[in-house]
């Protein structure tokens, strides 16, 4: 990755689409007095992919991230969305970002469709593009009919939806959302899964922070877990998994014939911990998925009956709970 | 596609958008009126698209606090008191003036009225509501949802300044039959309602310019009430000063359109306001701009041509009236500007980002020349004292065209100024370099540190007296030098010692040779070549813009 501010023995790419990774930290540090919020955090979203942000509250995630969006200035490191760095062209970066905050105001006097108006208009959408994506934008968060009712009596969960939609209302390449499930009732976290998800098939590259990590193992392609600033591991969750834990758990499930099997399986090198309860035989193997397979493979040549054969894999949440220690700054 | 976008209209004008959403199907539900285009025939039909094309060449503040404002309860009530009171005020006049009323010209006493009526309003409502507009930005955290847009600082001000216009507008609007009934009544010249009504409407923006400017100043609760506070100064000393020059100078006075100082005295009065709102705007602008960005080579730009327009405006006094007393009076006001003005710059970074460095000058004329415009306190030192020496000498060059009088004459009024300026700022700035380098770029510590040594210099001399002699100076004596309240009031009583006079000015230019040493940081900094993604990024936004332009 060149720097884009000392690129100077880059080919020339002018009139060309970034190809580099849309979302870019350096070192990033931020620190208030003597806190250090962030601490030489670094990684990089390619386009069309989804980020999940995790980390106990105070951890970083939302500094970084208005770092990101502008709204904040680093004490050392870079920042770059789509090779622009977000403290030097900030006015660059800003018109290619859509950022809801966490919390957020709003003009109590203001209705939804005059709110997502202004702001359209404020990115500079206008004319025919600018009714084009209203309409869009209250299709898609769900306001369309409440497009006439006054901010101030919209529940939490409404005023949630609109700030998505004012995020997404000049059509930004890159979205950061921390924390959008926040407030939402559970119908709708499944929905905002799913947008989220149909969101980055329309090729856009999300930062996503939340709680509720069984949310984001489902939609996010890669995971970042941040502690006290520093970031303590990032992939995807399978393979920060395994990075935790390169050894996995196999339970089969035997129609009958128990016993064979477990000779069987106590001669297949590589095979540790196996131990029977009634007719589910478990055991752990230090390999990888052809691995696995082939000793499903042996198991039914051995003629075994085997009714289920799966690995049990430990969740985000387990995962979460082995890399971090609960500190708080 | 339909005017009025029937219920089944969908957004799958966007396909490559997904439109599964959040809110399940509302395809039964209209569209509002704001997510429909615009394509109904006829005239009303043409009126409302170029109403629509208008909308979107104002800025977008405009429109949504005109939508808020004429929603808000404050607009409704000072607009329905306003015409009340405008009214209550029309039936009294005329009944305390009849049956006059029909045979002597009453119209002036009615535009008295009238000008109170507008006058609080505009000078005293306006600013406050654009001051609390502002600041409910910033309390409200809806500013940094406004600042991550394409509005540019200077287009968020400006359109807080613009809806307040809008409101001057219409508050005016309604008081307009008024005006016209007083001028029908005789006893006031048209020439004299539009320079009232222009005196009010020109102290009322540059009331809510610095309204705007002290909501970007506070940064918590603490501060936006003192903010509140200085507003509220502020309208009470230009609803004072206003009321005294139009209805006791221009109404009832001798004053009037026809008299020439009148119309002098205005110009010159809406001239040196244009550029304090400018001015004011332009550091509102600056206070919340992103701090990468140059947010000082504008404002000092600004504060040269200020200071350009009174020197000007002096000169044309001083000739005018044939009375050097006049530059005395311009020399301490410019004194005081860049003393000020200095101590504001010494609070700024000595860092520049490469986002600053990427347009600094690069010819060896515009470094020589340029360099001081260049953010940065070392810069903004020499700025103030070289701008402000310069601009004092050349008043004082003006006092050979006119007569000195008796008193101190304007060569030695203005080695003082300059001398003053020179050590004061100079001293400050020895004083806070240490500080700021250790705890960082602070307004507070370059004004306090201002402050302190000023009071300092005051009250010296006396307690130096005190304790020698036992008892207060009864005279003026070379110790008192450094106290500059007292040298001023002898220099604009008596003929100030000329040799006094240089001694402050050589004390002056002493501390500036010692802050000159320090100032090597300053040609430290080279431009920087733009980044070749900012390149890239500029020219496929070119493109793209003509791209729109041409479809």
């Amino acid at each position: 990755m060149i720097s884009p501010t000392k690129n100077s023995a880059k080919p020339s790419t002018i009139g060309t689409p970034w190809t580099g990774p849309v979302i870019e930290l350096r070192n990033l540090c931020r620190t208030f007095g003597s806190t250090r919020a962030v601490d030489r955090v670094s990684f990089e979203v390619p386009r069309g992919s989804v980020f999940g942000y995790i980390g106990p509250n105070g951890a970083g995630k939302t500094t970084s991230m208005r770092i990101l969006s502008t709204l904040e200035l680093p004490t050392s490191g870079e920042a770059f969305i789509e090779g622009l760095s977000s403290v030097n062209d900030p006015d660059r970066v800003r018109s290619r970002l859509g950022f809801m905050p966490d919390s957020f105001g709003t003009y109590p006097d203001t209705n939804c469709a005059e709110y997502l108006d202004f702001f359209a208009r404020s990115h500079g959408v206008i004319g025919r593009e600018r009714t084009r994506r209203l309409r869009w934008v209250m299709d898609f968060t769900g306001l369309r009919s409440l497009a006439d009712k006054p901010i101030r009596g919209l529940s939490k969960g409404m005023r949630q939806r609109l700030c998505l939609g004012r995020a997404l209302i000049h059509d930004p390449a890159v979205l950061i959302l921390d924390e959008p499930a926040a407030g939402l009732d559970p119908r709708a976290r499944i929905e905002l899964r799913s947008i989220i998800r149909s969101l980055a098939a329309d090729n856009k590259t999300i930062l996503v922070s939340s709680h509720i990590l069984t949310e984001l193992a489902e939609m996010c392609d890669r995971i970042g877990i941040i502690e006290q600033g520093r970031l303590l591991a990032t992939g995807s969750v399978d393979e920060i998994r395994q990075k935790l834990k390169p050894s996995r758990d196999i339970i089969v499930r035997i129609a009958n014939d128990t016993n064979s099997a477990m000779n069987l399986l106590g001669n297949i090198e590589g095979i540790e911990r196996l131990r029977c309860e009634s007719n589910l035989v478990r055991f752990c193997i230090n390999g990888n998925d052809q691995d696995q397979i082939n000793i499903l493979r042996q198991l039914t040549e051995a003629r075994i009956d085997v009714l289920e054969y799966r690995s049990h894999d430990e969740s985000l949440e387990d995962v979460f709970l082995q890399i971090t220690k609960g500190h708080v700054q | 596609m339909s005017d009025t976008s029937s219920p089944s209209e969908t957004s799958d004008e966007s396909p490559n958008l997904p439109i599964s959403g959040l809110g399940g199907s509302t395809d039964s539900v209209e569209y509002h009126a704001l997510a429909r285009d615009l394509d109904e025939p006829g005239f009303w039909g043409w009126i409302d698209r170029n109403g629509a094309k208008l909308a979107d060449w104002l800025n977008p503040i405009l429109i949504k606090e005109a939508r808020q404002s004429l929603k808000s309860r404050q607009f409704l009530i000072t607009f329905f008191l306003l015409l009340a009171a405008s009214c209550f005020w029309t039936v009294l006049g005329v009944f305390t003036n009849a049956p006059d009323v029909y045979f002597v010209p009453s119209g002036e006493y009615l535009m008295s009225g009238y000008y109170l009526v507008l006058a609080i309003p505009l000078i005293g409502m306006v600013p406050l509501a654009a001051h609390r507009s502002l600041a409910a930005e910033m309390d409200d955290d809806t500013f940094e949802m406004l600042v991550i847009t394409k509005l540019s600082s200077m287009r968020i001000v400006m359109g807080k300044l613009n809806s307040a216009m809008l409101q001057m507008l219409v508050y005016f609007a309604a008081i307009v039959p008024c005006i016209a009934f007083s001028y029908l009544l005789r006893g006031v010249n048209l020439p004299t309602i539009a320079i009232v009504i222009g005196i009010v409407f020109f102290t009322a923006l540059i009331v809510t310019a610095f309204a705007l400017l002290l909501a970007t100043l506070a940064p918590n609760r603490a501060g936006q009430t003192f903010a509140l506070l200085g507003v509220l100064a502020t309208i009470f000393f230009a609803e004072m000063t206003c009321y005294g020059f139009c209805v006791q100078g221009i109404l009832y006075g001798y004053a009037g359109s026809d008299d020439g100082e009148t119309l002098m005295f205005t110009g010159m009065f809406m001239l040196i306001g244009a550029s304090c709102i400018v001015m004011f705007i332009k550091a509102a602008a600056a206070r919340i701009a992103p701090v990468t960005e140059n947010r000082s080579t504008g404002l000092r730009w600004c504060m040269f041509a200020q200071q350009l327009l009174w020197i000007a405006s002096m000169a044309f006094l001083a000739i005018g009236y044939d009375d050097g007393e006049v530059l005395n009076f311009g020399m301490m006001i410019v004194g005081g500007y860049w003393l000020a003005m200095g101590t504001l710059m010494l609070s700024e970074s000595p860092e520049l980002s490469p986002r600053v460095q990427r347009d600094l000058p690069s010819t060896f004329a515009g470094r020589a020349l340029l360099t001081w415009f260049n953010p940065g306190p070392a810069t903004g030192y020499v700025f103030a004292i070289a701008t402000g020496s310069v601009g004092i000498a050349s008043m004082a060059l003006f006092g050979l065209l006119g007569n000195a009088g008796s008193r101190t004459d304007p060569f030695t009024f203005a080695a003082i100024m300059i001398g003053y300026l020179m050590a004061y700022l100079g001293v400050t700035r020895l004083i806070v370099m240490p500080l700021l380098h250790r705890f960082g770029p602070s307004l507070v510590t370059p004004i306090t540190a201002m402050l302190i040594l000023m009071i300092l210099a005051g009250f010296t001399p006396l307690v130096l007296t005190v304790v020698i002699t036992g008892a207060p100076p009864f005279s003026y004596r070379p110790l008192e030098t450094i106290d500059w309240a007292w040298t001023l009031v002898e220099a604009f009583d008596n003929r100030y010692d000329p040799y006094l006079a240089s001694l402050i000015f050589v004390a002056g230019i002493s501390i500036t040779l010692v802050n000159l040493t320090m100032l090597f940081r300053v040609f430290s900094y080279r431009r920087i070549s733009v980044p070749q993604r900012v390149q890239q990024d500029a020219i496929g936004s070119a493109e793209t813009s003509v791209s729109t332009t041409i479809s």
